[in-house]
């Protein structure tokens, strides 16, 4: 029956994100990361490439400023990490951000076009799939001069895309049969005024909760990418790369793994729960 | 404690409820659903519950036996026989559960594991209550469905719910919860979402079960009609309290609560509603459908390709400019398909459509777009119809956006509060969305948002089945007034006869994707030419215990075909007491019998005199 | 279900092909060639290298060649490697990567779906909460952290597993980095199978269940788990596929002589045989182990609705 408040389906997903406990925990974190990721290089004597002959390798301390220590050529941990994780975070922010939007466009025609249309473009996305992804990542890598980040970027998009155009494509076939959907063509609506008003707009539930775990998923991948050596290149520091070496130094100079595994791991969780409390706000059944 | 059995020598009420109150804590506050509720239920009687939806009828009944949802709460007492269930815990209130207690719920298909077949479904419950083995349980079922009168049981026990009609689901719903022989059964809303046909043959069984094992019935319901030959006690529910309680007869005949009396008139009102008059003929017809057929695919699972459905099978229909035509007929009639087809919303196998004189199917994509103005829908599922994502007010002002671009923002929203206000929306309302809103209101918001655009017709697609039989007739009567003020015609489709009987000049009635029968209103309820709109009408229920009493003992069974093989020839054959060997031979053709009236009868002269 | 199994697996072959056809392309067709690593060479020795083996010939001649070599089950020999025909080194290196993956699958198998119905059926108490924390940590960590870490753990400090290599084939030292792989795909595992359980405990026909007094345990096993399986079963082809990438990690990081190694190098090397060899395997499997799903999904759900 009627309630009393007039707040529409958006609004009252934010108040109930706003109200969780662990999504302002997570967002929190998350912009306390931002930060740290922003300001540490301004706060910090150091510049990420800049070598300091006397403390090469030296533990986390405060000898020479270094509060977390440095790595075999000298350079400064925490810059270089702070440095790392912009870079990890801009271009996996951006790498989603693009495939969602090719994404969404793919899936809500793919489910409202006729069977040929959608079968068709369907088929094309089966394939895809299909292929060895880290392998065309690896030609691309080579098309381009090593580390580029546009590669990175392209090679980065190329595989969100899909899985979310299938979601989206299987919501948006749930979606056409509804009766409003229905309603609108009575109405006289053109199909593109439909697609944009009616269909998207109740799509995007799913579609955002979906995102927020697929920058996580895309900054795993990048560091997994730049671990094989396909990355991002020296001298510029990414958290896949500073992974890569910490690991070979692992015995030695441990902290050179921990603290760019700490930050990666730390902004992973923050984004995961974000991600939870987004899918739980946005699903009204739940409450 | 030890679970004991209930005693099989009741003495006073099987159910007995005292000052019993139902409630829900929520995150802020505290929820009372019903109070006070005094009730109790005579061994092998019925106790009807009669309230609108959301009065709290079946949370009351669900906390009884220990199934409300999380935060649920319940004080008073509740008796069965001799035993106070408040209380128990639920390890023992779970024993009770189909032992003691049987329950229908209200919709057959989403009550039903999916996954597991009948006969597994229906042994499991007995070897739980009656500790049989697999053997004994299994030919238990098979006696528990042909109890009742599910056809071809011993085929059905190795089916899944879905290769089953709502009608036949029901029935296992039934023997579900009669498996255990309990002594009480309740059924909530057991009838609500069949159509009238199968309603009355639902009713029947639960007649022949109360009378045949002395089971004790509690039947809730919004739907005063549909009760009046089953119950012998009756109980008026309102906002949680008690209104009204005692023996049937004697509410029915003297209703001392004035909210009792309304519900007793409207109910009257739409059984005795004068139809009105038809029009001539002579005047132009609005939209016309010529021997038009609809071929759908219906999917059977992922293992086979999709099958064929003819869901239209050469239907013919004219509606005048001005007139209203009455479309009835069951689910799976291929009436809903015919409200889509005749907007050009389908594809049509063959035939032709007709809008205000010319075919909308030649015309180019946007042409045809604007000629959608004239045409109008409205839906089953007031809700759903409504995009859940938008208010009131865009929803009704978007046609315009569309179809009088000209308008001004201001124009248009002034247009659209002129719309909601001639349907009866208050004006607070129209920054809702839709979830806020009632079924009744969001049905007003789909017709404002259909009537807005000053169609010349409007379909109206089952638009009261989702709503309460007080909603029902504020709705009929609004279509009412809207039609005469606005002058479109209408195309009311519905399988509720008494609706139809209020509504329209003229009413055609279709079977499995045909038409069988058209006539005005007045003579199609007098005199019907076709046998089945005999039955139809048989299935429609009186007021008076007596009369109704007696038209459910002479409800037969008879589930119409699948729509994937229908019978040769008459598809109605199957089921019609007059078929001959010719029936099914011959298609009837569809002939004019009188002035205005058409029939596909092979044998409608003889049976002229008889129906 | 046999004919539908059948049609299925045949309808595979024309996507196979395109996928043979596009990487065939995409690998001629990117600049380098698989001479380009060593030492210069002088020009004419370098031609007659590739007239040796064909390379000097007409893209689809080439191409056509080696579809017939396909069909033959010839991948012809390694480029780096001349004494080792690529079938010689898939079928080293497969039956490492293949059990490393499987074993994977089913630890997370074992160790998620049982998590997740447990946070389901104390939703809200401390098993839950737990629950979603460790599984938001799992899932966090990647695996290059997850690996080394085990090792300092289970191997270096405790002694209990090996450290890396796999010495003679036992199934010891697939362990850690079985382990480390089903890390994320058992907490993911555990997350569907707890919402998907809540989900449909939640649905009329559960209610109906437990109305007809039926023990919670058959109302849990036979009416709730069945339907709440269905969206377990369809991540089983993404978790596939996870496991595959990331074994190759995994391998690198433990030492595995596994099948991961020629992917990415023989890429970078252009060794083309290897490589299309590799894809070809890679992508039987896939569609196959897709297919599976799929006839497992179908089986699981009677009379689901294909849109």
């Amino acid at each position: 029956m009627p309630e009393a408040s007039a707040a529409g389906p958006w609004r009252s997903a934010a108040e109930r994100l706003a109200a969780s406990a662990a999504a302002r925990a997570a967002l929190a974190l998350l912009c306390g990361l931002v930060l740290f990721a922003l300001l540490a290089p301004a706060l910090s004597p150091w510049r990420p490439d800049g070598l300091d002959w006397q403390h090469l390798a030296a533990s986390p301390g405060a000898a020479g400023g270094h509060w977390l220590g440095t790595d075999r050529l000298g350079r400064d941990l925490l810059v270089r990490s702070a440095a790392g994780l912009r870079l990890s975070l801009a271009v996996s922010v951006l790498a989603s951000l693009v495939s969602l939007a090719i994404g969404v466009s793919y899936g809500a025609i793919a489910g409202f076009a006729g069977p040929r249309t959608d079968g068709a473009m369907m088929r094309f996305v089966d394939v895809l799939y299909a292929m060895p992804y880290l392998f065309i990542v690896i030609i691309l890598t080579s098309l381009f001069p090593r580390g580029s980040l546009t590669v990175l970027f392209v090679a980065l998009g190329a595989v969100g895309w899909l899985t979310t155009a299938r979601l989206v494509r299987g919501q948006a076939r749930a979606l056409r049969h509804r009766e409003f959907i229905l309603a609108a063509r009575t109405l006289g609506l053109a199909p593109a005024a439909l697609l944009v008003r009616h269909a998207v707009p109740n799509l995007l539930g799913p579609v955002v909760a979906y995102a927020s775990l697929a920058v996580p998923q895309m900054i795993l991948f990048e560091g997994f990418l730049s671990f094989l050596g396909l990355g991002v290149q020296e001298p510029n520091a990414s958290l896949g790369n500073l992974i890569a070496q910490g690991a070979q130094e692992m015995s030695s100079a441990p902290w050179m793994l921990i603290v760019p595994s700490g930050l990666l791991v730390l902004l992973i969780l923050s984004l995961n729960l974000l991600g939870d409390a987004l899918r739980d706000a946005l699903d009204p059944r739940e409450h | 404690m030890p679970w004991t059995p209930v005693s099989t020598e009741p003495r006073g009420p099987l159910l007995a409820l005292e000052r019993f109150g139902v409630g829900y804590a929520g995150p802020a506050s505290f929820t009372t659903v019903a109070s006070d509720i005094d009730l109790s239920v005579a061994p092998g009687e019925c106790l009807a519950v009669v309230g609108e939806s959301g009065a709290g009828k079946s949370q009351l009944f669900l906390a009884v036996v220990g199934l409300l949802g999380a935060g649920g709460q319940v004080w008073g007492s509740a008796r069965l026989a001799g035993r106070e269930l408040v209380g128990l815990p639920e390890a023992q209130l779970a024993q009770l559960r189909g032992r003691d207690v049987g329950l229908v719920f209200q919709d057959p298909s989403s009550a039903l594991t999916p996954h597991l077949t009948i006969g597994t479904q229906l042994a499991e419950v007995r070897r739980r209550h009656l500790n049989e083995s697999a053997r004994a349980a299994r030919s238990g079922a098979l006696e528990l469905l042909e109890q009742v009168h599910l056809a071809d049981a011993a085929r059905r026990l190795g089916q899944f719910p879905h290769e089953l009609s709502g009608g036949m689901r029901q029935r296992v719903m039934i023997a579900l919860a009669l498996a255990a022989a309990p002594r009480l059964l309740i059924a909530d809303e057991p009838t609500t979402a069949l159509d009238a046909t199968l309603q009355a043959q639902i009713l029947a069984l639960l007649a022949e079960l109360k009378r045949a094992r002395g089971l004790a019935v509690v039947l809730i319901t919004h739907d005063l009609a549909s009760v009046t030959g089953l119950a012998d006690e009756l109980a008026v529910l309102r906002a949680g309290r008690i209104l009204e309680q005692g023996r049937a007869a004697a509410i029915l005949a003297r209703p001392r609560e004035p909210y009792t009396a309304r519900l007793i008139a409207s109910a009257r009102a739409a059984l005795e509603a004068r139809p009105p008059a038809p029009a001539g003929a002579g005047a132009a017809a609005a939209l016309e459908l010529e021997a038009v057929s609809v071929d759908l695919p219906v999917n059977r699972g992922l293992l086979r390709r999709p099958a064929q459905l003819r869901a239209l099978d050469a239907v013919s229909l004219r509606l005048a400019e001005g007139a209203s035509l009455g479309l009835v007929g069951e689910s799976g009639s291929g009436k809903s398909t015919l409200a889509r087809a005749a907007l050009a919303l389908l594809k049509i196998a063959h035939g032709r459509i007709v809008w205000l004189g010319s075919d909308p199917g030649v015309l180019p994509a946007a042409q045809l777009r604007r000629r959608r103005r004239d045409l109008q829908l409205i839906f089953q599922d007031p809700i759903a119809s409504l995009d859940p994502r938008r208010r009131c007010l865009e929803l009704v002002t978007e046609g315009l956006e569309v179809h009088e671009p000209h308008l001004s923002g201001a124009e248009r929203h002034a247009a659209a509060r002129r719309m909601l206000a001639r349907v009866g929306l208050a004006e607070e309302l129209e920054r809702r969305y839709p979830h806020q809103l009632s079924g009744g209101q969001c049905q007003r918001v789909a017709l404002a948002r259909a009537l807005v655009l000053s169609p010349r017709v409007l379909v109206c697609d089952e638009p009261l089945s989702a709503l309460d039989a007080a909603t029902r007739e504020e709705i009929i009567e609004l279509i009412a007034t809207l039609r005469a003020r606005e002058r479109v015609s209408l195309l009311f489709i519905s399988h509720d006869l008494a609706a139809v009987r209020t509504l329209c000049q003229e009413v055609l009635v279709l079977y499995l994707g045909r038409g069988i029968e058209q006539a005005p209103t007045a003579a199609l309820f007098a005199q019907p030419r076709h046998p089945y709109t005999r039955e139809l009408l048989a299935a429609i229920p009186a007021l008076d215990p007596k009369l109704e009493a007696a038209r459910l003992a002479a409800v037969r069974t008879g589930e119409p075909p699948s729509p994937l093989a229908p019978p040769s020839g008459c598809h109605y054959r199957s089921r019609c007491s007059y078929a001959e060997a010719r029936c099914a031979t011959e298609r009837p053709p569809w002939e004019e019998v009188a002035p205005q009236r058409q029939v596909a009868c092979l044998r409608w002269r003889e049976l002229a005199g008889q129906l | 279900m046999l004919s539908y199994a059948l049609r299925r697996t045949l309808g595979l072959l024309p996507t196979l092909l395109i996928i043979i056809t596009l990487s065939f392309l995409i690998l001629r067709l990117a600049p380098g060639g698989p001479f380009d690593q060593e030492q210069t060479l002088p020009p004419a020795v370098r031609a007659n290298l590739e007239h040796l083996y064909g390379f000097d010939q007409p893209l689809p001649e080439q191409y056509l060649r080696y579809l017939g070599a396909l069909a033959r089950l010839d991948f012809g020999s390694s480029l780096k490697e001349r004494d080792f025909t690529v079938t010689e080194l898939i079928r080293q290196g497969l039956p490492v990567s293949a059990a490393l993956g499987a074993l994977a699958i089913v630890l997370a198998l074992l160790a998620g779906l049982p998590a997740g119905i447990g946070a389901a059926l104390g939703r809200g108490g401390a098993t839950d909460h737990l629950t979603t924390g460790a599984t938001a940590l799992a899932l966090a960590l990647p695996s290059v952290v997850t690996g080394p870490l085990l090792a300092l753990i289970f191997g270096l400090t405790l002694h209990w597993l090996p450290v890396g290599g796999y010495q003679g084939g036992s199934l010891r030292y697939l362990v850690l980095p079985a382990l480390t792989l089903a890390l994320p795909v058992a907490a993911a595992l555990a997350r569907l199978m707890r919402a998907s359980l809540l989900e449909v405990l939640r649905t009329p026909y559960v209610r109906a269940a437990r109305a007809r007094g039926l023990s919670s345990a058959a109302v849990l096993w036979r009416h709730a788990l069945p339907a709440a399986l269905t969206p377990v079963v369809s991540y089983l082809g993404p978790a596939i596929a996870f496991v595959v990438t990331g074994s190759l990690v995994v391998e690198s990081v433990f030492g595995l002589p596994g099948t991961g190694r020629y992917l990415v190098q023989g890429a970078i090397d252009r060794d083309y045989p290897l490589v299309m060899g590799m894809i070809v395997v890679y992508a039987v499997l896939t569609l196959l182990l897709n297919l599976a799903v799929d006839v497992i999904h179908a089986a699981l759900e009677p009379g689901a609705r294909h849109a």
